[in-house]
């Protein structure tokens, strides 16, 4: 067996590097329920309204992930939609218990973009041209570039290979 | 219900926590540990600064990991580059590779001799596999992915590795 005295030098080596922190004050469960109820359908049936970060997480810099579309999605399959919504909905979940996510929604088809020419709704379905189309967005808390990567990484977006736009939000 | 590797390894990422670090560690430095002090003999104690080393490490390049193995293969795969670079500084094996020639390392089959001692007299590629296949359970797959050899000679170490112990050993087990 490990020494006992390891744990102890390898958690004293990461916080004063800043990989650890004191563990962020944790939502009430039935609190996080009640929230999670009242957002009519959740993630890729409405808005998915996250609990109120955790106190540590209001100064930790905010990123946005947008989700991308394209040729290469793989959807779900017919009559499996219900399975793609419990996945992302799982792991938003788990980002919400950790008091990193401020804010998802899936963007549902309709709307579109204006360009320089004028101020008419142009409708498409390839928001971005050569990028696809955004389909939903997170913002969520991470101490750094590195660590939102991380957390978009373990997103299912990516296993169902889409893309993920991660960029820093400025103070509000 | 225990939380998987990745939403542990998230926790950390996200928000730094402790608790989830906590245990990650206790999960996996048993293994580590053990790996640890199987390849090197615990040399000048020197098994507790690889698997310090390999979680330091491994928190530097959380964002780098991509899930295609396990978090335990991974993390293996730190060590064994940790320890690499001890034997290189050790001079004791200039390279991890496939060592042909074992008959000048065979211990003597005395009353000392038991598998333990025997396995820590086999070459480094040798050792590696056998520790790693036989007592960890990585498969040749990972192993050839881990020590940056071929699927073929992961398998040829560890048949002449067992060959080698079997040779060793027979003497001491037929007289018992």
């Amino acid at each position: 067996m490990p020494p006992a005295r390891l744990e102890a030098r390898i958690t004293d080596a990461l916080r004063a590097r800043g990989v650890l922190r004191p563990s962020p004050r944790r939502i009430p469960l039935w609190h996080t329920a009640a929230l999670l109820a009242a957002s009519a359908g959740a993630f890729f049936l409405g808005r998915l309204t996250a609990p109120s970060p955790a106190t540590d997480a209001v100064s930790t810099p905010r990123w946005m992930l947008l989700l991308y579309e394209d040729d290469q999605f793989e959807g779900p399959a017919p009559g499996r939609e219900a399975d793609y919504v419990a996945e992302y909905r799982r792991w938003a979940q788990t980002l919400g218990r950790q008091g990193a996510l401020v804010d998802g929604a899936e963007l549902v088809p309709g709307g579109g973009w204006l360009d320089s020419a004028g101020a008419e709704l142009v409708e498409s379905e390839r928001e971005v041209p050569g990028a696809g189309r955004i389909t939903g967005y997170f913002v969520i808390t991470a101490p750094n570039a590195d660590s939102a990567a991380a957390v978009a990484a373990s997103s299912p977006h990516l296993l169902h290979r889409g893309r993920i736009a991660i960029k820093p939000l400025g103070a509000s | 219900m225990d939380q998987s590797d990745r939403e542990l390894v998230t926790r950390v990422v996200a928000t730094g926590d402790e608790a989830a670090f906590r245990a990650l560690y206790q999960r996996h430095t048993p293994t580590l540990y053990r790996t640890a002090v199987r390849l090197t003999d615990d040399r000048d104690g020197t098994a507790e600064d690889f698997v310090h080393d390999t979680w330091i490490r491994a928190s530097e390049r959380w964002a780098e990991f991509e899930w295609r193995s396990s978090l335990r293969t991974w993390l293996t795969g730190i060590l064994l580059n940790r320890v690499r670079e001890a034997r290189r500084r050790w001079a004791r094996q200039p390279t991890d590779e496939l060592v042909t020639d074992i008959s000048t390392d065979c211990p003597e089959p005395d009353d000392r001799l038991d598998l333990e001692a025997a396995v820590a007299k086999l070459p480094a590629g040798y050792r590696s596999a056998i520790v790693l296949h036989d007592v960890e359970g990585f498969s040749h797959e990972e192993i050839a992915s881990l020590c940056s050899i071929d699927v073929g000679t992961s398998k040829s170490q560890l048949s002449r590795a067992r060959r080698a112990l079997r040779r060793w050993l027979e003497p001491r087990w037929s007289t018992t």
